[in-house]
């Protein structure tokens, strides 16, 4: 068990130096001088703009930019935000307990919604209520997220009032956002328990459950649960980027201030250090999710095991 | 892997099915459709998606079937002409991730264990840059429009097939036949031709298919936020940004392009499913999903 | 995408193209100048939290530091300046005494003397006197700073020096005449120099102490400024309110999608919002249930640089054909819903130095428009489009995330279309869209710029701004260069707005900018908000707002 985290470990560190070189090379690659965008607006002489660039360190070469870059970052030091003057670590941070509650509950609604309709359907295949579970699920794999989240808020915020439409902290705020980032994932998971319960249904040991006329359908749940849970959880751990990106659009919307919206304005202003700042993050997010997703896989089915 | 997995078949486990003739129609009445889409939409359409009029936020009816938008454009006619950069980008997308994925795992498959180490490790370093990102700095660089976004969704799934790709390389090279051509002299490149890839061509066709719904996904989602077609030209998520604030007052500017998306993604994930259910019922193509 | 005047930042903002993004950086276009009268009046409560929501999130809450016009909206809620420049009651303007009782400045305006009102404290308890302006203006100057508006606004800054506890003078190398407008603005709102000491130059932004209405007490990144109550506060202009103010709380909610804001006001979360689309604006006026107040704004109107520099509009007879072809108020009663009014010189009628011949120069002319082209050799050809040598009449227009200009720009090119160009257009997040304009691969641009003083034209118009600044009609003109460094320089107003005068009508008959309109920053607000005043650099201010 230990050997099997250490080597997983082992495996992440190379591929946490890859992405601190490509965190880099991306954000270099924009065009534009971020003095010049920091600068606009206010009454700054040319000369302003070529102090800040290179207060900013931006006319040294790629190379000692990189080596400078690492070095802070080995210090635990993610930089300092071009914008705020300040530091990138606090920023991402103050950010993250909002996209990490949204992304978390519509991990919440996915499950609640989808597990009870999957298995709704698999109980009575081909039955009104499977066509009808069926149905809902697949359109919640089509409804796009940004449509339905707009249409939620027209519909019960705007008109009824029964929700607020901003963030204010509040858990009746989370509902609309949640819901509508969560109930694509739900669809998922639908379809897969429910496959997950026909199949279950015709094997050896329900069958024989049945026959002994114990109950089969606490031995069907626990057997099929456990062997849903696998895929379940590989697809939300492999669908990280998806997630990310699926909130950072649900924080617009939503009025959430959290790491989605702040990296893509972060990106189109060349806030540099940001910019790094938040991939290196999510890189390492992304890293330990995938470890955690391999333990948890490797606890519940020893067979998957594999180096 | 978690495209695959995440369109999961809805039959499992049970014996191939005869394509119904229904399922035929569908199939061919949608292969239609996209081709007309693609190549001449203005045989559904009968105005220009771009001219304007003077007829200002017209409710859906009488000669705007869908309505007018704010500069008076007919939004049926935007709404079929928009397809055609939507579909272009997924299609192709998937496309270029299908290619590159099964090169690059066919690589990383046939490859001694420190290659295969390497090329695994960089995988897993694309698979941690989310595809927004992706898709901002490549706008921020080589400009908005449909070929960036071909690319962001080229280089975004990539990985995920490659993964897939490989694993089912290791499995099928450890099979005797491939070891006994390797005994007769064969090389790798030749094994890898003749041998693995007629056998990986299901499996990558199902997971080619399946994860045309999630490109049409992610391509409307970055056109939604202004990073794929530019205005006036028409696009399904640009339209439908578009209209967002006029969602109270005149709904048919964001819904129609809303509802073709979805009709869209419905009809693709259909046809996947079908491929799927016809040529891998049982789902051996999925993996374990690692 | 969307079309929406500027800093209204929507998803698409966010994200950096089309419909907007470009979110709050650098775009400090925003400020509007007062109207003056107060927005609505009614009995007001005392007591209440007052939320307002904004388009963009600030860079910092110090406004010496700040780049950005929203910043100052929100400071000027905690900070007060020196002399305050307000509407006069005969529709003109005048500067009030702020925390300085009264000023004089020397004949050749470099020096400012001013005499300081006694009986004022900080939020944090510190008093108010001559070390604190000092602090204040040093700490602009203040390399660790790295002050962005208000270090240029200052000028040729020398020194402040402290005459006695309650007269300061600051002094400048060269004349500046533009001060007093530059000191109303907000940027140079008075800061405690014990929180200056104890949070240090970049720290206070994080933890500002003014002595304005209200005081901080949290700011939650990307999210909500909150500011409760200054009890003590009494110094206040009379036009404004010389008491302490009535509500409890006042919170800038910042909420960057357009859609959010104005589903938000609807649903009573937001009891104003700024900056909402115009459709939304025609829409909430329709219903009855809000009411509108806006600010007009100041500097240079929103409108599109036209690059001196690349064919065709290298040629000045197809720039005046542009000018002429488009038609500023149908663009404003068509696609902006008349939330704005129609712009026609390279400064908004409130800024100082305005004048109304260098915006009677071009009229909407489409015939005139033909003639110029055909003068200068553009044969019409099939298709509408003319050509000459076989060259197509076709613009390259670049455009940057979150201008605001997306629509307009489509209504301009159709405009254009009409007298025989083409056009292509292309949305650039801000970054990218910067340096293609200082490398000069566009005909046509996206502009808007904030300014208290019209020595603002100096960041946009001067040779010096071509390489790396913010000239992007790339317009080389060392005399024009000369007339507005020897306009700041004349301290007499009549006779520097003579010189803006000629500046103007210069920079309008060389054709290098098209305006398109001034933009007014439209606030929508819950009927019962009560007692909101404005000045004249574009500033809501809350002192007697109140809720009924």
């Amino acid at each position: 068990m230990w050997a099997f985290i250490a080597r997983r470990l082992a495996a992440a560190v190379p591929v946490m130096i890859g992405i601190t070189f490509v965190a880099f090379v991306l954000i270099h690659l924009v065009p534009g001088s971020p003095a010049k965008v920091i600068l606009y607006g206010s009454q700054a002489t040319p000369q302003q703009i070529a102090n800040l660039t290179s207060q900013l360190g931006l006319d040294q070469p790629w190379w000692e930019q990189y080596a400078r870059f690492l070095g802070q970052l080995l210090r635990g030091n993610l930089g300092t935000s071009y914008l705020t003057q300040t530091s990138v670590a606090h920023e991402l941070l103050s950010r993250t307990p909002s996209t990490l509650i949204l992304t978390g509950s519509a991990m919440v609604v996915a499950i609640v919604i989808g597990v009870p309709l999957g298995v709704l359907a698999g109980a009575r295949p081909g039955s009104f209520l499977d066509r009808a579970a069926r149905g809902v699920s697949f359109l919640g794999v089509a409804i796009p997220y940004f449509f339905l989240a707009l249409l939620l808020v027209l519909l019960l915020s705007v008109r009824l009032n029964w929700f607020p439409s901003l963030d204010d902290g509040s858990f009746r705020a989370l509902v609309l956002p949640a819901v509508s980032l969560g109930w694509g994932y739900a669809a998922i998971l639908t379809r897969l328990v429910r496959g997950r319960i026909i199949e279950e249904y015709r094997s050896e040991y329900v069958r024989s459950a049945k026959a002994r006329g114990c109950g089969e359908w606490r031995i069907l749940l626990r057997h099929t649960l456990r062997n849903s849970s696998i895929p379940a959880i590989t697809t939300i751990g492999l669908q990280f980027g998806n997630i990310l990106t699926g909130a950072a659009v649900t924080e617009v919307i939503f009025g959430r201030a959290g790491l989605g919206s702040y990296l893509a304005t972060s990106i189109t202003s060349k806030n540099i250090p940001v910019v790094q700042g938040a991939i290196i993050v999510i890189g390492l997010a992304y890293v330990l999710i995938n470890l955690a997703v391999d333990l948890i896989v490797g606890a519940v089915d020893p067979r998957a095991r594999v180096a | 892997m978690a495209i695959a997995t995440a369109t999961a078949p809805l039959l499992t486990g049970s014996p191939p099915r005869p394509r119904s003739l229904a399922t035929w129609v569908v199939l061919a009445v949608t292969a239609a459709v996209i081709i007309i889409l693609l190549a001449a939409p203005g045989l559904i359409a009968h105005t220009g998606p771009t001219a304007t009029t003077d007829d200002i936020l017209a409710p859906p009816g009488g000669a705007h079937w869908f309505g007018t938008d704010q500069l008076g454009r007919d939004i049926f006619s935007r709404t079929v002409f928009g397809a055609r950069p939507v579909l272009v980008a997924s299609l192709l997308g998937v496309l270029v991730a299908t290619v590159a994925g099964v090169a690059l795992g066919l690589a990383a498959g046939t490859a001694p264990r420190w290659l295969n180490a390497v090329l695994m490790r960089v995988i897993d370093v694309l698979l941690a840059i989310p595809v927004l990102m992706i898709a901002l700095i490549l706008i921020a660089t080589a400009g908005s429009g449909v070929a960036s976004i071909v690319i962001a969704i080229g280089v975004a799934f990539t990985p995920g097939f490659a993964r897939v790709v490989e694993a089912s390389v290791r499995k099928l090279r450890s099979v005797e036949y491939v070891q006994a051509a390797r005994v007769f002299g064969a090389t790798s490149a030749r094994t890898s031709v003749r041998h693995l890839l007629p056998n990986l061509m299901t499996e990558v066709i199902v997971l080619g298919t399946s994860a045309v719904g999630w490109a049409v996904l992610t391509a409307t989602t970055l056109s939604f936020l202004g990073l794929g077609v530019q205005l006036p030209q028409p696009d399904w998520g640009t339209d439908l940004a578009a209209g967002a604030t006029y969602l109270s007052t005149s709904w048919w500017l964001s819904t129609f392009p809303g509802l073709a998306i979805t009709v869209t993604i419905l009809a693709a994930n259909f046809i996947g499913d079908s491929l799927m259910t016809a040529l891998d019922p049982r789902g051996e193509s999925l993996g374990s999903g690692r | 995408m969307t079309d929406r005047s500027p800093q209204i930042v929507s998803r698409r903002q966010v994200f950096g193209i089309g419909a907007g993004v470009a979110a709050g950086i650098g775009l400090a276009a925003c400020g509007s100048s007062g109207g003056g009268a107060p927005a609505a009046s009614g009995p007001a409560k005392s007591g209440g939290t007052l939320t307002m929501g904004i388009a963009s999130p600030p860079d910092t809450l110090d406004p010496g530091a700040t780049g950005l016009a929203l910043t100052l909206l929100m400071s000027m809620a905690m900070f007060d300046p020196l002399v305050w420049w307000l509407p006069a009651s005969d529709g003109g303007s005048k500067f009030v005494p702020g925390l300085a009782e009264s000023y004089t400045v020397s004949p050749d305006a470099s020096v400012y003397t001013f005499k300081l009102r006694k009986g004022v404290t900080f939020h944090d308890g510190t008093k108010f006197d001559a070390t604190a302006v000092k602090a204040t203006y040093d700490h602009i100057v203040d390399p660790a700073t790295k002050s962005k508006s208000g270090l240029g606004a200052l000028g040729p800054y020398k020194e402040t020096k402290i005459l006695d506890p309650y007269t300061v003078q600051i002094i400048f190398t060269e004349p500046n005449a533009g001060f007093m407008h530059q000191q109303a603005a907000g940027n140079f709102g008075i800061a405690s120099p014990t929180a200056l000491a104890k949070y240090g130059p970049t720290g206070f932004g994080n933890n500002p102490v003014g002595t304005g209405p209200f005081k901080f007490v949290s700011y939650a990144a990307g999210s909500q400024l909150a500011l409760a109550k200054n009890p003590a506060y009494t110094w206040g202009p009379t036009a404004l309110s010389a008491r302490p103010p009535l509500l409890d709380k006042l919170i800038f909610r910042i909420v960057t999608d357009d859609s959010g804001r104005y589903n938000a006001l609807q649903s009573g979360q937001l009891q104003i919002a700024m900056n909402l689309p115009p459709n939304d604006i025609a829409a909430a006026q329709k219903s009855g249930r809000f009411k509108q107040l806006t600010v007009e704004s100041i500097g240079t109107p929103l409108g599109m640089p036209i690059n001196v520099a690349k064919p065709p509009t290298d040629d000045p007879l197809v720039r005046q054909a542009i000018m002429y072809a488009v038609n500023q108020e149908v663009l404003v009663k068509q696609v902006l819903f008349g939330v704005d009014t129609p712009a026609h010189t390279v400064l908004t009628p409130i800024t100082p130095g305005y004048s109304k011949s260098s915006g009677d120069l071009y009229s909407y002319d489409p015939a005139k428009a033909n003639a110029l082209l055909d003068q200068a050799g553009w044969k019409m050809g099939a298709g509408g489009v003319r050509t000459k040598n076989g060259q197509k009449l076709a613009l390259d227009i670049i455009l940057f995330a979150d201008s605001g200009l997306e629509t307009p720009t489509e209504f301009v090119v159709s405009e254009l279309n009409k007298v025989g160009f083409t056009a292509s257009t292309t949305v650039q997040p801000f970054a990218t869209a910067q340096a293609s304009y200082n490398s000069g691969v566009h005909n046509l641009g996206a502009f808007g710029y904030y300014g208290t003083d019209p020595y603002l034209l100096n960041i946009w118009a001067n040779s010096d701004a071509i390489k790396s600044g913010f000239n992007w009609s790339h317009y080389d003109n060392p005399s024009l260069d000369a007339m507005i460094a020897k306009a700041n320089r004349t301290a007499d107003a009549t006779a520097r707005d003579a010189v803006y005068e000629q500046v103007c009508t210069t920079l309008m008959k060389d054709a290098v900018y098209l305006p398109l309109w001034n933009v007014n920053d439209p606030f929508t607000m819950a009927p019962g908000v009560t007692g909101l005043h404005t000045t004249l650099n574009g500033y809501l201010t809350f002192h007697s707002a109140g809720l009924s």
